[in-house]
């Protein structure tokens, strides 16, 4: 494994690690990785799990290069930065067009937690030479399923119906002191889901290009609570294997723990080597 | 091999003044990585040479915490004084640590090396107290529903390690952490001390009375700021720090000279 500092873009602002494997290791038909900014956090991403998936994925063949998006770790911020998505927009292509400059790759597999995961479906809805995206807790939608875990105990218990009632009320009814403004920016989260009928298309338009999906969801996230509730929402689409998902119930949302940190590594690693590179189950 | 990110001047006027940026540890190195880069960036702007590096075992630099130990973190601040001096040509070298970096900064064995300052920022004072602070943090998060939402993690079996909030540290290190401490007399090479503490603490008096006392202390504040380093809802948010930036700007223009 070799790893080594890059700067492209304008200005060669942005800066990355490129991690490529051995030359006997490398697989010749494998897309490149690449790793998408966690939140605010740098391309080593949280608790270093890029530079863990980095390394080992490239034990199997696969070259990867983890990087800042603009004004991010250690990238610039563009001089005449465009609107948000259309700049992570543009960093990604350039990304991918180092790889290709690099190692003649052209076709590309995103890997991103978070917002990283978010950035990863709106980039391979955008850019065709994205084959695959690995979404670590991304977006999922409540299906009656969800609704009925969610809500069923809830509304079986008195004591939790009545408390659950009383937190609502305090939340969405505006108290002296606090305007309807300030109510509802304590309601709206950072993370936004888009319109599942937007979502549901996006991912048909994916399907239909042959783009595999690998939706990694874990314990806290607080609007996934069954395996394969994704699936649920897109099986209209009737994607089969294109879209695999996993919930690891017991993982909190960076992956604190070093344990469910590895085991996130190794499902990864087999859903690339599965459907990218030599053939191993999932 | 080592990651480390150099950043020149930005102005014409460039100093000969280098600082050399020592992370924290773990989590705190996440928290810290956006600060240390707005620093760097004040620095340039006033023409001084900076550069932060990934000890060995961390961020992008080889291996991993498993392998990490005192003697080797000291190596490793060897080798980016070297390196950060050859490529600035910097003729006066601080050491800027926070939190862990502090104590490795104010210890490390400079030898035939000259280090100008050492500007310690929320330093770890004595690796005892550092520990258990560790450990309790630790501890908070594997029993907190938000980090374990359905039940308990047992965590990875691994003979001679120890997990801290997401890394996996060797005990050998972790003993050898638990007897440092930035008191020791003979430690600190450098001959001017900076002390800023994001708040008042008892450990950072004891330091500044005993650099004062051997008359290295330059400068000692108690500026209230981000920090709050054992508040586990702290443990995952950007470090955002607004005064202590410009207090450590300041110390490092105490050398300047324009570079002709």
């Amino acid at each position: 494994m070799r790893e080594r500092v890059v700067t492209f873009g304008e200005d060669k602002r942005l800066v990355g690690i490129l991690c490529e494997p051995d030359t006997d290791q490398k697989v010749s038909s494998a897309p490149a990785i690449i790793f998408l900014n966690s939140g605010l956090l740098h391309h080593v991403g949280p608790s270093r799990l890029y530079v863990e998936l980095a390394r080992d994925i490239s034990c199997h063949g696969f070259v990867s290069i983890r990087f800042d998006l603009g004004g991010l770790g250690d990238s610039l911020p563009a001089m005449q930065a465009k609107p948000d998505m259309e700049q992570i927009l543009l960093d990604a292509k350039h990304a991918m067009d180092e790889a290709e400059r690099k190692f003649n790759i052209k076709e590309y597999v995103l890997v991103g937690l978070c917002t990283g995961a978010a950035n990863a479906h709106r980039i391979a809805v955008a850019d065709v030479r994205v084959v695959g995206v690995c979404g670590l807790s991304g977006y999922a939608y409540p299906t009656l399923r969800f609704n009925v875990y969610r809500y069923g105990p809830i509304l079986l218990n008195r004591k939790r119906l009545w408390q659950a009632t009383v937190r609502a009320w305090k939340r969405f009814v505006p108290t002296p002191g606090k305007d309807a403004a300030a109510v509802n920016r304590e309601n709206t989260g950072w993370w936004r889901l888009p319109p599942k009928d937007d979502f549901v298309f996006e991912c048909k338009k994916l399907f239909e290009r042959g783009v595999r999906i690998f939706a990694v969801f874990t314990g806290g996230d607080s609007y996934y609570l069954y395996e394969n509730q994704l699936m649920d929402t897109l099986s209209s689409l009737h994607p089969g294997d294109k879209l695999q998902e996993k919930y690891n119930r017991t993982a909190d949302h960076t992956y604190t723990s070093v344990k469910q940190r590895k085991l996130l590594v190794e499902q990864v690693r087999l859903w690339l080597t599965a459907g990218f590179g030599s053939s191993e189950n999932v | 091999m080592l990651y480390g990110v150099y950043e020149e001047p930005t102005t014409v006027a460039a100093t000969d003044i280098g600082v050399l940026m020592c992370y924290p540890l773990g989590h705190e190195y996440m928290r810290s990585h956006f600060a240390f880069r707005r620093i760097a960036s004040m620095l340039a702007k006033q023409g001084i040479h900076s550069m932060r590096f990934d000890y060995y075992g961390t961020g992008d630099s080889s291996g991993e915490s498993r392998e990490m130990s005192i003697s080797r973190i000291f190596e490793d601040i060897r080798i980016a004084v070297e390196e950060f001096t050859e490529i600035s040509r910097v003729t006066h070298v601080s050491l800027l640590g926070l939190r862990f970096g502090g104590l490795a900064a104010g210890l490390f064995p400079a030898g035939k090396m000259k280090i100008d300052s050492v500007i310690l920022w929320d330093p770890v004072v004595e690796g005892a107290a550092y520990l258990a602070e560790m450990r309790a943090l630790h501890s908070e998060l594997s029993n907190h529903p938000f980090y374990v939402p359905r039940g308990f993690c047992d965590p990875l079996e691994e003979n001679g390690k120890e997990e801290l909030i997401g890394y996996r540290y060797p005990t050998d290190f972790l003993k050898e952490l638990s007897t440092m401490s930035s008191l020791e007399v003979s430690a600190c090479s450098a001959d001017n001390v900076y002390i800023y503490g994001s708040e008042e603490r008892p450990f950072y008096q004891s330091l500044r009375d005993h650099f004062q006392k051997h008359n290295k202390l330059r400068d000692y504040q108690v500026i209230r700021d981000a920090g709050d380093w054992s508040d586990l809802l702290q443990a995952d948010q950007r470090l955002m720090p607004s005064g202590i930036p410009q207090a450590i700007l300041s110390s490092a223009l105490a050398k300047k000279e324009v570079r002709r």
